[in-house]
């Protein structure tokens, strides 16, 4: 075991960690963060995705100790007071949302896009957004999403 | 107060999921986000061998294993069967005497943690006498070939004949008779979520179990036979549900080992498939190959089809037969044709379980029937829509099967998407190059239930109850599970529309039978009819009570009030209005001084079974076993790349009655949905095996899904003629909008190079093969 300095969504964590925990099981099992999901464990699908200093990364293949020091951003601490961030209420107004269960993902690599870049293209977000899976909404309006967040001034 | 454009406040509207703010905030719960206290994980020892006796089972040193609390084998079972059928069933939870497919579960562990689990699995020790294994239809058949269940012969699990008109007569009258072989392949449903189960045992011996199912009063009914235990000690409760497409409208042995896993422990225990594990043993659509022969007349009328299906049912039964009879029918369906015969058979392999998967073998026999139909109007020199458009059903039509057309939309739907498509203006661009590109347009229709139907499980039946809480708002509770598809939104606004109250006002509780009444849940695109219209019956009866206590409030009769946006008024004079508030918060005596005068309570409920439908004759095949049918087309557009293989899906139009849109933009989500499971199924989707019955293509990375970049224009157009038994005319469309894309794509390529492509999935190399084979990029 090994203790890690985390700041999750603003807050400071000291957590003891096994070597082979990834960022994933620390958030889920440890910390009961259960918004970001595990979709497929090997990097595929983008549902366990979360901000780690401003990139999006697949937490599942992040091990916990290499987070050491780092600032992550998950579904959870998106939203404040009770008022939702712009791409929540654009997947809501949007309905790019069905099961639910790659939305989380989607909205923070949407996030991670969108700080990176705030006016993308249909082009960007469709390339920005390939390695997150959704079976359900055949990605349309997720993209239609995405893309009036993009469109605000 | 109605509006002027429509008579509706809530139906008809493209309101906000009724589950959105908990799914874009993360605090939606599925099964694997759920917290039990003295929780333990477990896990499944699978087959490594396709084919073999089980000689024996060591568990001696996976129980040395630190944090191992159990393990369990066949030999701790009765002797009982998972699936979706149980006259059917024979796959053991465990298997005892035999595996039969690599994936097959052998033994169960519960331990402290999932790791543990896991690693006790690895040292389970089991000696193997292996047999003959076969991985194709043709070889399980071949004579002599060892039988996989022992109780079926020749490796049959089932096969259908049925004969409507005379196709002999039939093809004697053809002028052109056009006969082709096509085959599909295993596609997986690929839910978000993989399949889980949690069971837990309460002080009274009761069972809990949260199941990732599509169908918890059925499970309830399984559950009961397979633990001889009685209905009311059961409870199933559904939490949110990460994906369903059919897969979850089965038990699985997850659901059986998880319950005898608490029961051994005596603690709840929570197994959860991995994503290997969710491919190589969570159930495929059915691949099947069919030979499609059609006679036609001079002037294009279809006057016979023959079908011959060869399913791969895979290692056990789930649905195989259903849903090749399924797939049989809608020959019977999607044209006018008065002559048909259907012979198919169900075939055993060593490979994993088929299941149910959106549209129940309907993609399968539609890839054949539209690839065909573009064959036959190119031989009679024909436009392919004019074909389609000279053998459509009508309303009022009764197909030589007995199915009948209380409202069909087809032509609008043919005639509108392809007017949308610019079909007359496009088909002439065909095969024009750009480059080393090539482009084609292609169509292919649909003809699909939109209200369930006749099931195994005894009819075709929904209920519901509402309460009208003292502060105006209601909560519904439904059987229905939500599993993604947007049915807490439709019934909500049914019951919203009914009642006369805000969408916002509405709490949906759904899919536990613990306290939501029986329904035969998520299958076969019932849950906007069946349910929707017990909602509504349910809802209607706590409206009356509203009414009539409004009355003595609002001192007039019944029939001069009306409802609305949380209101009652007079229908004359709306100015006069109370809240349902108001009303719901009566208390029974007024005028006593109390702080918290509590209104009597407004419920209502009600049961809904389907008038309309009933069995098909058990000898013949002929009745009407869907209260709505449902009619679907789609044009597609594609680019093919000559030098690389690579289809490009540039536009898809697709027009769907679905009788009523209760919430158009979740129509819209389910068309754009099934489109690009379509194009999976058309283009890239199938597992595939070594030599040894492996599947080698057990991860996202390796059977390749649709991305967000494969994704291409899609247009929905909504036809909505009205269905006279409907809630407010809506049928469903969950299924419906992928039959049809895997064939137009199929089509659509066919008119960019001239090639016809039989076979399933349109990959790359076996494009670039055939354009080779060609000869080339010319």
């Amino acid at each position: 075991m090994k203790t890690i300095k985390l700041k999750i969504n603003k807050e400071e964590y000291d957590i003891s960690v096994e070597q082979n925990w990834t960022l994933l099981y620390v958030l889920r099992e440890k910390l009961s963060l259960t918004g970001t999901k595990c979709g497929c464990e090997m990097g595929d699908c983008g549902a366990c995705t979360v901000i780690m200093n401003g990139e999006a990364v697949n937490s599942c293949l992040v091990l916990a100790m290499e987070a050491d020091g780092g600032c992550i951003e998950t579904i959870e601490g998106m939203a404040h007071n009770d008022q939702l961030a712009p791409l929540q209420s654009a997947f809501v107004e949007h309905g790019a949302i069905q099961c639910g269960f790659c939305t989380p993902g989607m909205i923070m690599t949407s996030k991670a896009l969108l700080d990176e870049n705030p006016h993308p293209n249909s082009e960007t977000i469709r390339y920005g957004l390939s390695g997150n899976i959704c079976r359900c909404t055949g990605y349309t309006k997720i993209i239609e999403a995405v893309k009036a967040v993009a469109e605000m001034e | 107060m109605n509006n002027a454009s429509s008579p509706f406040h809530v139906v008809g509207k493209g309101v906000p999921r009724v589950d959105s703010i908990e799914k874009v905030t993360g605090q939606a719960s599925y099964l694997e986000d759920l917290l039990r206290p003295r929780l333990l994980h477990g896990a499944i020892l699978r087959s490594r061998i396709p084919h073999g006796r089980i000689l024996n089972i060591d568990t001696s040193r996976a129980t040395r294993v630190p944090g191992v609390r159990s393990i369990l084998t066949a030999k701790d079972f009765p002797k009982t069967f998972v699936g979706f059928q149980m006259s059917q069933a024979n796959k053991p939870p465990l298997a005892g005497s035999k595996v039969r497919y690599i994936g097959d579960e052998i033994a169960a562990v519960a331990a402290e943690s999932g790791e543990a689990a896991r690693e006790a699995c690895t040292l389970i020790d089991v000696d193997f006498d292996p047999l003959p294994a076969f991985f194709s239809v043709d070889d399980a058949l071949a004579e002599g070939a060892v039988l996989i269940h022992e109780d079926k012969p020749d490796n049959l699990s089932g096969v259908v004949h049925k004969d409507f008109g005379n196709v002999e007569d039939g093809f004697d009258a053809s002028h052109l008779v056009v006969e082709n072989t096509f085959q599909t392949t295993s596609v997986v449903h690929c839910c978000m979520e993989t399949r889980g189960a949690l069971a837990e045992f309460d002080s009274r011996g009761r069972l809990i179990l949260w199941s990732t199912t599509q169908f918890p009063h059925v499970l309830q009914e399984i559950m009961s036979r397979v633990l001889m235990m009685p209905l009311g000690m059961i409870r199933i409760i559904k939490a949110t549900i990460g994906g369903g497409f059919g897969s979850r409208q089965s038990m699985d042995s997850v659901d059986t080992v998880s319950v005898y896993l608490a029961k051994s422990t005596g603690r709840p225990v929570r197994l959860v498939k991995s994503r290997t594990e969710e491919f190589i043993s969570d159930r495929t659509r059915y691949p099947m190959s069919i030979t499609l022969k059609t006679g036609i007349s001079r002037e294009g009328k279809l006057i016979a089809r023959y079908v011959n299906i060869l399913t791969d049912n895979g290692a056990y039964n789930d649905q195989g037969l259903a849903v090749t009879t399924s797939a049989g029918s809608k020959l019977t369906g999607l044209y006018k044709v008065p002559n048909v015969r259907i012979d198919a058979k169900v075939v055993f392999t060593n490979k994993v379980w088929g299941g149910a998967f959106r549209g129940y073998g309907n993609p399968q026999i539609t890839f054949a029937v539209e690839s065909q139909m573009d064959d036959i109007a190119d031989r009679l020199g024909m436009d392919r829509l004019e074909l389609r458009l000279l053998n459509v059903n009508r309303v009022g039509d009764i197909t030589v099967a007995g199915s009948k057309f209380h409202t069909c939309g087809f032509v609008d739907c043919l005639e509108q998407s392809a007017s949308k498509a610019g079909w007359h203006k496009k088909i002439k661009k065909q095969g024009r190059p750009q480059g080393t590109k090539r482009y084609g347009i292609g169509m292919a229709s649909v003809f699909h239930t939109g209200g369930g139907g006749i099931s195994p499980h005894g009819g075709n039946f929904s209920s519901a109850f509402i309460k009208v809480q003292g502060d105006g708002t209601v909560d519904l509770l439904t059987g229905v599970p939500d599993v993604g598809q947007g049915s807490d939104t439709v019934l909500a606004q049914i019951a919203a529309e009914e009642l006369g109250v805000r969408i916002e006002d509405m709490r949906v509780h759904a899919g536990d039978t613990g306290i939501t009444p029986a329904t035969l849940g998520v299958r076969g695109s019932r849950e906007t009819f069946v349910a929707g219209n017990a909602v509504k019956l349910a809802a209607r009866s706590a409206r009356k009570k509203l009414l009539e206590r409004a009355v003595t409030m609002l001192k007039t009769d019944v029939d001069a009030l009306d409802c609305g946006d949380g209101f009652i008024c007079v229908k004359m004079s709306p100015k006069y209005r109370i809240s349902i508030a108001e009303v719901a918060g009566k208390p029974q005596f007024d005028g006593i001084a109390s702080a918290f005068p509590m209104g009597v309570p407004i419920v209502g409920s009600a049961c809904y079974t389907d008038p309309v439908s009933g069995f098909s004759d058990s000898a013949t095949g002929y009745g009407n076993i869907c209260p709505a049918w449902t009619y679907g087309a789609q044009v597609v557009e594609v680019e093919v790349d000559m030098e690389t293989g690579r289809v490009k899906v540039l536009r898809v139009v697709a027009a769907h009655d679905v009788g009523k849109a209760i919430n158009p933009k979740s129509v819209e989500g389910q068309i754009e949905g099934s489109v690009m499971q379509g194009i999976g199924m058309a283009l890239t989707e199938r597992l595939v095996w070594d030599d040894n019955g492996r599947v080698m293509n057990d991860q996202f990375a390796e059977y390749k899904l649709p991305l967000m970049p494969d994704t291409p224009e899609i247009i929905s157009i909504i036809v909505e003629p009205g269905d006279p038994h409907g809630p407010f005319g809506a049928k469903g469309i969950g299924e419906a909008a992928i039959v049809p894309t895997a064939a137009a794509v199929a089509n659509a390529i066919h008119d960019a190079t001239g090639i016809r492509f039989s076979e399933l999935p349109m990959t790359p190399e076996k494009v670039l093969r055939e354009i080779n084979l060609n000869g080339g990029n010319t």
